[in-house]
Formats: C-alpha cells, sequence, structure tokens
C-alpha cells in the first residue's frame, strides 16, 4: 500500500507538536507535581500513545 | 478599565498551563482528520479483509463542501468534551484550592472576577475554531477542490454561538460545584441532553435549539444556497442559542455572589 506521505504530513506535525510541548513540561516538572508521582511511565505514554497521551498528560497528568 | 488586570492574570493562566495552544492543536486534530480519511477512504477498504475477491467499490468524490461540512458534525461532538474539560476547573478548581478566597480578599469584585473568566474562554473558544477552520478549509481546498471561503467563514460564525454555550453552561456549574469533576459532569450530562433531545420535540423546539444551529451552520458551508437564504434559517437557532447564552451567564454570575467562598 502506497501511503502518500504528503496528505499525512500534518497530522504527523500537530502529533509531534503536541508531544515535544509535553515532554518540555514533563522535564522541567518536579516528580512530586505529576500524577502518581513518577515521571517515566507518563514520558512512555507521550511518546508511544499517539495524540491521546500528551492530550491525557495535559489534562489529568499535572498537579498545580 | 478596572477588570483589565483580572483579565490578564487568566490569560497569563491559559499560557501557563498551555491551554492556550492545547486547544487550537486539539481542534485542528479533530477536524483536519475528516478530509484526510474521507480522501484515503478507497485505499482503507481495498486494505480491509473479509471482502470477497473482485469486489468493486464505487465510492463517488465527494465535493470539497460536502466534506468540510462532514468535519463541523464530526467535531461537535469531541469539541464539546475537549470544551469541558478545558474550562470545568476554572472556578472550582480555585475554589478548591483555596486561590479563590486569595483572590477574594483583595478588592476584586465577584462580577469582574466571573466576567474576566468568561471573556478569556470565549476568547480562546472563539480563537481556536477559527484557527481550525481555517486550517481544515485550506487543506480540503487542496484535496478536493475549490470552495467560497464567504460560506466556509459565515457556517463558521454560525456555528460559534453553540461553542460559547458549552462553556457558558461549564462555566456556570463551575461556580455552583466545588470540585472540577463534578462541575465538568454536571455541563457533559446537561449538553449531551440539550444538544439531543430537542430535536424529539417537534419543529419549532428542534429549530431553536442548539442542534438545529448546527444544521443551519452546515447548510451555509454546502453552498446549496445562497447566502441569505442560509443567513434566515439560521436566525430561529441563533435567537435560542443566545438567550440560552444569556440566562446561563447570568445565573452562573448568580451563583457565584451566592456561594461561600
Amino acid at each position: 500500500m502506497e501511503v502518500d506521505m504528503q496528505l499525512l504530513a500534518p497530522l504527523i506535525g500537530i502529533q509531534l507538536l503536541l508531544m515535544v510541548i509535553a515532554l518540555i513540561d514533563l522535564v522541567r516538572r518536579d516528580a512530586g507535581r505529576v500524577a502518581g508521582g513518577k515521571k517515566w511511565p507518563w514520558a512512555l505514554g507521550i511518546i508511544f500513545i499517539n495524540t491521546l497521551g500528551p492530550i491525557v498528560y495535559f489534562f489529568v497528568g499535572r498537579k498545580d | 478599565m478596572t477588570s483589565y488586570p483580572m483579565i490578564r492574570k487568566e490569560f497569563h493562566e491559559l499560557m501557563k498551563t498551555y491551554k492556550i495552544l492545547i486547544v487550537p492543536i486539539v481542534f485542528i486534530a479533530l477536524m483536519i482528520t475528516q478530509p484526510i480519511t474521507m480522501k484515503m477512504l478507497p485505499e482503507i477498504l481495498a486494505n480491509s479483509t473479509g471482502l470477497p475477491k473482485g469486489t468493486v467499490i464505487n465510492i463517488p468524490t465527494p465535493s470539497a463542501p460536502e466534506v468540510l461540512s462532514t468535519a463541523i458534525s464530526k467535531f461537535s461532538s469531541l469539541g464539546t468534551f475537549v470544551l469541558i474539560l478545558v474550562a470545568m476547573g476554572t472556578i472550582a478548581g480555585e475554589k478548591a484550592s483555596g486561590v479563590a478566597s486569595m483572590v477574594f480578599v483583595k478588592p476584586v469584585s465577584r462580577a469582574k472576577y466571573y466576567l474576566a473568566k468568561a471573556v478569556t474562554y470565549y476568547a480562546l473558544t472563539i480563537g481556536s475554531m477559527l484557527i481550525g477552520i481555517g486550517i481544515t478549509a485550506y487543506y480540503t481546498q487542496l484535496l478536493f477542490g475549490q470552495l467560497d471561503w464567504a460560506h466556509v467563514w459565515l457556517g463558521t460564525l454560525i456555528y460559534i454561538p453553540n461553542l460559547l454555550l458549552v462553556v457558558t453552561t461549564t462555566i456556570c456549574a463551575s461556580s455552583f460545584f466545588n470540585n472540577a469533576v463534578g462541575a465538568g459532569g454536571a455541563s457533559l450530562l446537561f449538553n449531551i441532553v440539550i444538544f439531543t433531545v430537542p430535536q424529539f420535540l417537534g419543529k419549532f423546539l428542534d429549530m431553536v435549539s442548539p442542534g438545529g444551529l448546527t444544521n443551519a451552520a452546515i447548510m451555509m458551508i454546502q453552498e446549496n444556497s445562497t447566502i441569505a437564504e442560509a443567513a434566515i434559517t439560521a436566525v430561529p437557532g441563533l435567537a435560542g442559542v443566545l438567550t440560552l447564552n444569556f440566562v446561563f451567564f447570568f445565573m452562573g454570575w448568580y451563583l457565584l455572589e451566592r456561594s461561600e467562598i
């Protein structure tokens, strides 16, 4: 199957943008201010779960 | 304007929680998937299993306005959910964490506090929707052919009061409940009811309900009729939804004035 990469480029771009913002926020945050108290599960979720991972992190994962 | 510092505080809050970035991105992501799946539909079907050999599937290519209008109708349920998630904690969360009581120690009236919240979230919603629809429409135009931009923008403007209603009801629930999840749950329940039930309650209620407004917006975007005709069908929906907006805006204000913080 030939996938037209140009067609999917904006989706991939959005996905990468969300991922980078979420990771930057996660790295700059103390472990105590993340839900669950550990940072690495969130990092895995952000990287490997498409789109939904970063969004869930933004809404649920951060304790302010 | 003396309420300016409060609005600036709210915008600062949006920046700090990245909401100002997330909401437009999520809106774009929700809408832009529609033209992409429509374009790739033949390939997806061709690769799906379970079809007997030699099946011929003939799908007519939809026109650009049709694709864009399905994007909007698909967007309405998930977009509502995202807006509720974003706005549900705005007052309830500050009441729970004690920020609200710290604000009210200073000479800030509750009206100003409430107004600043509402204005910021309205601005965020309108801005995100315009960005989202602009990018999706541009992309649809690249893939499916020419669009009439006057119809697109007018259709979006007709649709926006629906999103504002979601924000208003969520802020209203947020000033009543003391925790964010309760506010979000109540708002979600209310929005599901108000968006789905009126279409079974007769022609008039359907026309003035948010669902009727969505239909008017879709009609405008599909370019079947002239701008004037489509605008006339939107009038009852606009009147109904804006009235609901006013009612819930003042109800939330009243609840905030009465609540003990």
